[in-house]
């Protein structure tokens, strides 16, 4: 029941292999929250008063 | 195979208007190379009822061969994006290149096999069997079109159209020795195309010169006043800043490291200069393209998924569910950061007019280790990581065949440009293409 919740859209039968997915995910997503913030979020704090 | 199945389509045009030969002429020379040999190579999936008809329609393209991926739509037509889950679809309506290309006159020979969904880069394809490189059927034809990269090469039509989404046109046709263009995102049409990954889809066009896949794209851009429909011309490399992004390149193949030098060498020979440029960002850019592909295709295939879970393939069911398990959030940071990474990558055509690196790392792999577990992530990354940034950029790229290695496997060439600088690029590889060896299985 844990896994259906935080894998709300995903069919039982693909749940092994969406699972297995989620390191992939999570680096690559860190790598590009990374970028983001050295990229992207200083300039919006600044421009828009984002703290 | 004769060499008749193999013009171009500018010396079969010219042969045409002296009638030197028919349109029949060429359909069934090529004809023959098909009933030879697409039993071994599994180009096609479906061969269209003999074009013979279709070949008495006039127009620029009247009597020239042309076979399209079976992911895009031919009316009346099984279309199975080459998948059991299309086994029996078939579309209402002819895609626009489709409709574009049949109006300037060309004949559709047939629909060729591709990776299931172009979900992948070797054209294993459990369904219609696997795509087998011409050169050694031993090998894989690179994908996701295959097919078309093999149609051309061995003769079975005069030009073919792919789509490409992460280098699903230029990788085919780099292990199949033939020229592969993906043009800038948008410039055609995706109407009536089975999608990959909307935000990255490119009808492009594989052919035997770069001539022919200029007047193949000239003709099938939606936008008919565009800028960039210039027919090309080639381009003198004086003073032309090729810049090469030596950092990204390696784990490189010695031959294909060799050829690509070479051809570096045949440039600066002819005036060029070739600048080092420093790629940044490599890493952020195939994250970024794998999460906005694996998350589109995902959107698209969740209805199809839940209901046919088991047609699917064991990769692309894999490929599937990791796009389902993206969350929201992360799609939209993964389209943030391409729109920082775009700003970085155009920066680069400040200090050079072009790119230019090898298509792919390696050479065409066997089927076998294509399906080794073991193996075939790391080929996956080899076929795709050097064409991947153009799609995320939605840039203009085309390969080139640039040379064979000792075991007689073609190398491509890749030249990569700034958005909208098609005719540029294609102008540089008109050159180039000039400078370069012969490579072709008739020379061989």
């Amino acid at each position: 029941m844990k896994r259906r919740e935080t894998l709300p859209i995903v069919p039982e039968c693909a749940l092994p292999d969406a699972l297995a997915s989620l390191e992939t995910i999570r680096s690559q997503d860190k790598l590009l929250r990374r970028l983001i913030n050295a990229e992207l979020e200083p300039l919006q704090a600044f421009g828009q008063g984002k703290p | 195979m004769t060499e008749l199945a193999t013009l171009t389509i500018g010396e079969a045009l010219g042969m045409l208007a002296t009638k030197e030969l028919s349109p029949r002429d060429i359909l069934e020379s090529q004809r023959r190379v098909i009933l030879r040999s697409n039993k071994k190579l599994h180009a096609f999936i479906t061969l269209l009822p003999t074009g013979v008809k279709q070949t008495r329609r006039k127009g620029e393209l009247h009597g020239i061969t042309v076979a399209v991926k079976d992911n895009i739509y031919v009316k009346g037509h099984r279309t199975t994006a080459g998948s059991k889950v299309f086994r029996n679809f078939v579309p209402a309506f002819d895609a626009d290149v489709v409709k574009l290309l049949s109006a300037a006159g060309a004949t559709l020979v047939g629909k060729t096999n591709l990776h299931e969904f172009a979900f992948g880069a070797t054209n294993i394809n459990p369904h219609f069997g696997d795509c087998r490189n011409p050169w050694d059927d031993e090998r894989i034809s690179g994908g996701s079109s295959g097919g078309s990269a093999v149609a051309v090469a061995s003769g079975m039509a005069c030009a073919a159209v792919g789509t490409d989404t992460g280098g699903s046109v230029r990788t085919p046709a780099a292990l199949c020795g033939v020229v592969g263009y993906k043009p800038t995102y948008g410039l055609t049409s995706r109407r009536g195309v089975v999608p990959l990954a909307w935000s990255l889809d490119t009808v492009g066009f594989l052919t035997r010169c770069v001539s022919d896949a200029a007047r193949l794209a000239l003709l099938s851009f939606e936008s008919k006043s565009s800028p960039t429909l210039r027919r090309p011309k080639p381009m003198p490399l004086k003073r032309t800043r090729i810049g090469v992004p030596r950092n990204i390149l390696e784990p490189l193949d010695s031959e294909v490291r060799s050829s690509f030098e070479r051809s570096l060498e045949l440039a600066e020979g002819e005036g060029a200069r070739v600048v080092d440029v420093k790629f940044l960002h490599i890493e952020e850019i195939a994250a970024s393209r794998s999460l906005i592909t694996h998350a589109e295709a995902a959107s698209y295939h969740r209805e199809y998924f839940a209901a046919k879970f088991k047609d699917y393939g064991k990769d692309v069911r894999r490929r599937i569910a990791q796009g389902l398990a993206i969350p929201a959030v992360v799609y939209l940071d993964a389209l943030r950061a391409r729109s920082a990474l775009l700003e970085y990558y155009r920066s680069i055509f400040r200090r050079v007019d072009v790119l230019a690196l090898p298509t792919t790392r390696i050479p065409a792999p066997t089927v076998k280790a294509s399906k080794s577990d073991r193996t075939a992530p790391g080929i996956r990354t080899a076929l795709l990581g050097l064409t991947e940034p153009f799609n995320l950029f939605g840039a203009p790229s085309i390969t080139i065949p640039c040379g064979l290695t000792r075991d007689g496997l073609p190398v491509g060439f890749q030249l990569a440009g700034d958005i909208y600088s098609d005719p540029a690029v294609l102008s540089f590889a008109l050159t180039l293409e000039r400078l370069f060896p012969n490579v072709s299985l008739n020379a061989r």
